[in-house]
């Protein structure tokens, strides 16, 4: 009875499992293919050296400011597609880890944590905040 | 200008597999994880520590929920538990800030992994962190 149950679980896990990765992969890998191209035209690089600045004092290169706008305004995964073609080193990608787990998909997740009771805008520049501040002291620290 | 389209194709073949990899097995721990036992184990567990920070038991789930589903897929138990139980303003907000800085730890972890990232910094940090806002942010509102 139990071991049927949790096989009826593993069933339904690996459908619903399987259906969300495909609506993630919907616009992950298109992205992936969109930044690998724009970054063998030298677009990202353009973009880049305008953050560069701003990027060198979390220790990250400027084309990382195009994945840092994507994980804000959309969400990990478009974020991580738009990563893996720049092939950035490993404290980069812990660096971005970083700031983009705490702030990321800001649109979306405010109107849910604003409709649970708390102010949108105070939210946002926490996260904003709070995700800078950490990735500057990890690139200090490391 | 030559742009290279299979290099292109490849990659985001290799990371949307590796991607769909760690949602589908995610997707069916939480579905056993969902109905258990665990979750009430957790539930009280969770309550000393939150109290610490000056959450009150009725936040628990909330917390777990955000914690371990993250925001967005959480947020149909978000939204209906702010509702039900009786949280307190202090409540929300405690809780708000330490999800806004460290939610989803598992799934997000998970895939900065797979693409190469050290996973143990990500978590300890976060922790860390939403650890050290909460406090802070306690210490004010009690003032």
């Amino acid at each position: 009875m139990q071991i049927q149950k949790t096989f009826e679980k593993i069933r339904s896990g690996l459908s619903k499992g399987a259906v969300i990765s495909l609506k993630i992969a919907a616009y992950t890998f298109p992205l992936y293919i969109f930044v690998d191209i724009l970054n063998q035209i030298g677009f990202i690089t353009k973009i880049g050296r305008f953050f560069a600045p701003f990027m060198r004092l979390m220790g990250l290169p400027g084309d990382a400011s195009v994945v840092l706008l994507t994980g804000f305004s959309i969400n990990l995964y478009a974020a991580i597609a738009a990563m893996a073609p720049l092939h950035l080193t490993i404290k980069q990608i812990t660096i971005i880890g970083l700031i983009l787990g705490i702030a990321h998909n800001l649109f979306i997740e405010t109107a849910i944590l604003s409709r649970v009771g708390a102010k949108g805008y105070f939210v946002v520049l926490t996260r904003l905040f709070v995700a800078f501040f950490a990735g500057g002291m990890l690139n200090l620290l490391w | 200008m030559v742009i290279d389209i299979f290099h292109s194709l490849t990659g985001a073949l290799y990371l949307t597999l590796k991607l769909s990899a760690i949602i589908i097995v995610l997707t069916i721990v939480y579905e056993i994880y969902e109905n258990s036992k665990l979750y009430r184990t957790a539930k009280q567990l969770i309550g000393v520590p939150l109290k610490k920070l000056g959450i009150s038991s009725n936040a628990s789930i909330t917390m777990i929920t955000g914690l371990l589903l993250g925001i967005a897929y959480g947020s149909a138990i978000l939204i209906k538990d702010s509702m039900e139980s009786k949280m307190s303003y202090t409540d929300i907000i405690l809780s708000a800030v330490f999800l806004s800085i460290c939610h989803a730890v598992i799934e997000d972890t998970l895939i900065f992994v797979a693409i190469g990232a050290n996973g143990f910094i990500l978590l300890a940090s976060r922790t860390a962190l939403a650890l050290i806002a909460v406090t802070i942010l306690n210490r004010t509102l009690n003032k």
